[in-house]
């Protein structure tokens, strides 16, 4: 039997309860099954792939701290993935900008680069998910497709009730329905010259 | 609002296992509104694409290595943190086994069965019951006895079927 069939054939929960009884290679285990699906979890919230490795870590670590705590009878992912979001929350707020600093830049329709965004942005599912919906929105529609839980385990996840989720969920399809509709509606209409070449046309 | 709780249960129906069916009701429902089809059509449509999963960025293969490294200096960190409390219990543990020990070699015998109680110490225990009572009924003065007669008899009464049955039962 190779890592990988070994790895296949003990579950999340197994691999917990052998770490709670003090096995580090047992933990080694989920870190190899999840470090991945928590980095890109991270990377959503914080862009910067220094930051999401950061927060990867930290979460492996609380996690390791806190095995204990784990109840084995629950699944371990939603479990994990409550760490990771209280871990992005944390660096999040400890990265917020100070009020004496400017406000994010808003975004400039004339820049090209801006119109090339929102071009990329009508193909992508996701990417206007991630732009246009609330972070709350975001993460539980990510638990739900990218992770494929079920709602108990995302209002594990997110500390929320079950019928607290399903509203989140209703949401944010509602939500996406309409921007991608609106993006559709946009995508039909006939491209305006970009500004800049239209002022290039001008003596 | 109907309609918002239509809309609610299309969108549930997504989530259910295996992608369960709309219920009925929110079914008609749908059927006899237009708003409510084309907001069915588009959820349907919002659900397929995000079943497409993102291109995710992956993590380099540092990453493993620097999580088990911080992983493992957490765990050397606590080890010696939770030694002298395994330490501590097992001392304590150890103590207690060693009291219980020494008071169950130390304690005084058990008494004995009863079937070696001598029967004449039986016999002075229920005379000495039956003096009590009698002596009872003597000596409290009546004004207190008076309201408490009927009681007095009950007790005196069972006293001295205890003390039968005791003197029976001795062989």
């Amino acid at each position: 039997m190779d890592a990988d069939d070994e790895l296949k054939t003990e579950t999340d929960e197994e691999l917990a309860r052998q770490t709670q009884g003090g096995s580090l290679a047992a933990f080694e285990k989920l870190v190899v099954r999840y470090e991945q699906r928590v980095f890109a979890f991270a990377m959503q919230w914080r862009r910067n792939p220094t930051d999401a490795r950061e927060v990867t870590q930290d979460t492996f670590v609380r996690a390791f701290q806190a095995i204990s705590q784990l109840n084995c009878r629950l699944a371990f992912a939603p479990w994990l993935f409550a760490i990771a979001r209280r871990k992005c929350i944390d660096s999040f707020r400890a990265q917020r900008p100070m009020n004496d600093e400017p406000p994010p830049e808003q975004p400039d329709f004339n820049d090209p680069a801006e119109l090339l965004a929102r071009e990329e942005d009508r193909q992508d599912t996701w990417r206007i998910a991630r732009r246009h919906l609330p972070d709350t929105q975001f993460q539980a529609i990510w638990l739900r497709y990218v992770e494929e839980m079920n709602v108990p385990d995302i209002a594990r996840a997110m500390g929320k009730t079950q019928i607290a989720v399903r509203v989140i969920l209703f949401r944010a399809r509602q939500a996406l329905a309409t921007k991608l509709d609106r993006a559709g509606r946009e995508a039909r209409r006939e491209p305006a010259p970009l500004p800049s070449l239209a002022r290039g046309g001008n003596p | 609002m109907k309609k918002l709780l239509t809309k609610f249960k299309l969108s549930n129906a997504l989530d259910r296992e295996g992608g369960g069916p709309v219920p009925d009701s929110a079914q008609e429902n749908v059927g006899a509104c237009a708003e409510l089809r084309d907001f069915a059509e588009r959820t349907a449509a919002v659900h397929r694409a995000l079943r497409r999963r993102p291109d995710v960025a992956a993590a380099d293969g540092t990453l493993h290595d620097s999580i088990m490294r911080v992983v493992r200096a957490s765990a050397a960190e606590s080890a010696p943190r939770r030694a002298p409390a395994r330490l501590g219990f097992a001392m304590g543990a150890a103590a207690a086994v060693a009291a219980i020990g020494i008071w169950l070699a130390e304690r005084p015998a058990a008494p004995s069965a009863p079937a070696a109680v001598s029967h004449a110490q039986t016999f002075a225990a229920a005379q000495a019951v039956l003096d009590m009572g009698g002596e009872l009924s003597r000596t409290v003065p009546s004004a207190v006895v008076a309201p408490l007669s009927n009681e007095w008899a009950c007790v005196d009464h069972d006293i001295r079927d205890t003390t039968r049955f005791v003197l029976a039962v001795l062989p």
